[in-house]
């Protein structure tokens, strides 16, 4: 055996797991298909970010090949991250716990179905998570669901144009707070506290937390954890018996390599997640792996958003800060969901166009352009209204017929629709804010495009019946006795909240039942 | 700016091109077709842009009517360098644009002092991004229309994503630059 546990991906999933089990004494081999994006490179991947080039590109050639479906084109593209942190490299950092009423739907709305486990159950969990993490927050959220600890880090204050959505919001009864987030407001974790570059998709000082910065180096100084990086994982092989013996994995060179262990888990990503299972059919398996309930890569979720902007007759300095501090979820937790999905609203402290795109725009040169550019930026504020999505049988994840990766190996087929039920709640989230906005003092008011979320959620949904479900609540597959799936892959639902925070707390949960699986003794 | 922010941006460049193409055809009809260029003689500035410095001394005319700072000049030589490296059809619409200036100008363009720089684009329609209607029935050169129509808004996009165009709107500090976290609290002095 090469380990004890072979981890595909060093994202939220996989990393907080490698560390987790190698403080419980189990040894782990991590393959990872991206590369180690050196921390002192984030100035040179910054430059990149502001010319509009994604710094976290996949470096190998047709690396995230991929064919669409449904109506609405779910691109990966900048969507997903390779290399140690995963898409933790490139998230917001919003560590939004879920409510209590989203692990149970079915029971309270007669919709979709109720998650195997409550939130009582991962109650601990987030609390630990939220301290790896280092997440900020305050507790002034009327609709948060109980906890056991406080914040690690105190809140980021309001911006300057909360201010005036918090006056519109006194007025219209709406409840605005403080947004958490994984992001250091003060030193923590041996990591700098935010210096509001304004680029968080490309964190410049560590404040924002990666899983290559949180997790990845305590692991490693274990000496239990060994990262292999810019290895592909091609396909889990099975013996007679059903059992994953190995791993085989491929470096840009395209040579196979195998890689032993008792337990594998899967931590890639639900798309990735999806496909690598499907990619490993075998005579047991023909279907894919852990696949005997044909559910995996179906019930594809991710939250819409969209936003709605008005220009203020006064400059509201934005894209001062690169992230949101303020959000209300008083129309996420209290509601009746039976028909209406839960949406948040979050306050935007960058809206509208900047400096370039207003000149591009404007079809002026020289002088004219230059204080045309001075009178018009800075004068627009954006509130985003952020969706739950229901699982639906039709969104699914399956290996696509034309796009081929690098490997030579199908690519995912990603299929996005939208129903009646998230349209209802987009609908009434633009009413709402355009209503703020409006007694905001904000005219020409304006909708973006839709815009799916960068999460790829319930490909391999967790349950305790194997017809319905793929993986058990400890996130081990139903098929299949030493695999796991670990992410956002297993969520039952998606919830209006980012499912980063609740992707680590079952990492940490799942840990524990993995290493006493392996270690009983430590 | 957050991982939203920038998919929004990445997926809102082809409505950019689409609101510019919409501009460029309903362009003012009122004004002079431009000048129908002759196929460009061979010259000493047909060497590649190694140094771009015709494009940085159009640009100088086009965003500030002033002379670049350094840092300037350096920020736009790099996004220059940038673009050039991985985009090939850029980088040849670079050549193009260099290629032109120099043979308005007669000699090379980056060497005329600022004000005749300005009066040979005038005179040229090199510093007016929208093409009349007769210009787009076609009465101006592919050259000349590709500077117009792709490198002018390159060029204007690339200095006003610099600090010189932070700068201009009254920040010090904006992404890509760190600064006291508690600005974002409270207006700009």
């Amino acid at each position: 055996m090469d380990a004890d546990v072979c981890i595909v991906g060093a994202g939220a999933a996989g990393g907080i797991m490698a560390l987790e089990l190698a403080r419980r004494g189990v040894t782990v081999v991590v393959l990872e298909s991206g590369p180690r994006h050196d921390f002192r490179q984030r100035w040179q991947y910054v430059r990149e970010y502001v010319r509009r080039k994604n710094p976290w590109e996949s470096r190998l050639p047709r690396q995230d090949n991929a064919t669409f479906g449904g109506r609405v084109a779910y691109s990966l593209e900048g969507r997903r991250a390779r290399g140690v942190g995963g898409s933790t490299l490139h998230w917001e950092g919003y560590a939004l716990r879920f409510h209590v009423d989203d692990f149970q739907l079915q029971t309270l709305y007669g919709i979709a179905e109720d998650w195997p486990i409550r939130y009582a159950d991962l109650e601990p969990y987030y609390a630990r998570a939220e301290s790896a993490l280092g997440v900020a927050g305050t507790d002034d959220d009327p609709w948060a669901a109980p906890r056991s600890a406080p914040f690690p880090l105190p809140g980021f204050p309001f911006s300057h144009s909360d201010g005036a959505f918090a006056q519109a919001c006194g007025k219209l009864g709406i409840a605005m707070h403080r947004l958490p987030q994984a992001r250091n407001s003060v030193a923590y974790g041996g990591r700098a506290p935010c210096q509001a570059c304004g680029t968080c998709h490309v964190c410049p000082t560590g404040a924002k937390a990666t899983i290559d910065l949180t997790h990845i180096p305590a692991a490693e100084a274990t000496g239990k954890v060994r990262v292999v990086t810019e290895a592909t994982v091609l396909r889990l092989e099975t013996d007679p018996a059903g059992t994953v013996t190995r791993a085989v994995y491929a470096h840009a060179d395209r040579t196979e390599r195998p890689l032993s262990a008792r337990i594998f888990v899967l931590g890639a990503g639900g798309v990735e997640n999806a496909r690598l299972l499907l990619l490993s059919k075998s005579p047991r398996f023909p279907d894919g792996l852990a696949n005997r309930s044909g559910l995996v890569g179906k019930r594809f979720m991710a939250q819409p958003s969209i936003d709605v902007i008005g220009r203020m007759a006064h400059n509201v300095y934005p894209y001062r800060v690169g992230f949101s501090t303020a959000m209300s979820q008083q129309f996420a937790a209290p509601r009746d969901r039976a028909t209406r999905a839960a949406f948040y609203l979050e306050f935007l402290n960058s809206a509208g166009p900047k400096p370039d795109e207003l000149a591009v725009s404007s079809g002026r040169t020289g002088d004219d352009l230059r204080q045309y550019v001075r009178d018009e930026f800075g004068k627009w504020l954006g509130i985003r209204i952020y969706c739950e999505h229901l699982p639906d049988p039709s969104n699914a994840v399956s290996l696509s017929a034309r796009a081929l990766d690098y490997f030579g190996n199908p690519g995912p087929h990603v299929v996005y629709r939208l129903g009646r039920y998230e349209q209802n709640a987009l609908d009434e989230g633009k009413r709402v804010a355009t209503k703020v906005l409006e007694a905001a003092g904000g005219t020409r008011l304006r909708v973006t495009s839709l815009s799916p979320a960068a999460h790829q959620i319930g490909t391999h949904r967790m349950g305790t019946d194997p017809k319905t479900s793929v993986v058990d609540p400890d996130l081990k597959a139903h098929d299949v006795d030493n695999l796991y799936l670990v992410g956002s892959g297993c969520f039952v639902t998606a919830t209006a909240s980012p499912p980063t925070l609740t992707i680590a707390a079952l990492a940490l949960r799942a840990a524990e039942r993995i290493a006493a699986r392996v270690a009983p003794a430590s | 700016m957050t991982r939203r922010r920038w998919l929004q941006e990445l997926l809102s460049l082809p409505w950019v091109i689409a609101l510019w193409t919409r501009r460029l055809i309903a362009g003012s009809r009122a004004a002079s077709i431009g000048l129908m260029l002759a196929p460009a003689p061979a010259t000493a500035s047909d060497s590649p842009v190694a140094d771009f410095e015709a494009l940085v001394a159009f640009a100088e005319v086009l965003v500030d009517s002033r002379l670049f700072s350094p840092d300037t000049r350096r920020d736009l030589t790099e996004h220059l360098a940038d673009s050039a490296s991985v985009d090939p059809d850029r980088r040849a619409r670079y050549v193009t644009t260099t290629r032109l200036l120099d043979r308005l100008a007669g000699a090379r363009f980056s060497q005329l002092p600022l004000g005749e720089r300005a009066a040979l684009m005038a005179r040229h329609r090199l510093n007016v991004r929208l093409l009349t209607a007769e210009e787009s029935a076609g009465a101006i050169s592919d050259d000349a229309r590709a500077v117009r129509t792709q490198v002018l808004p390159d060029l204007i996009g690339a200095c006003w994503r610099s600090p010189a165009g932070w700068s201009a709107v009254g920040y010090g500090a904006f992404p890509g630059r760190c600064s006291d976290l508690t600005r974002y609290t409270r207006p700009e002095p």
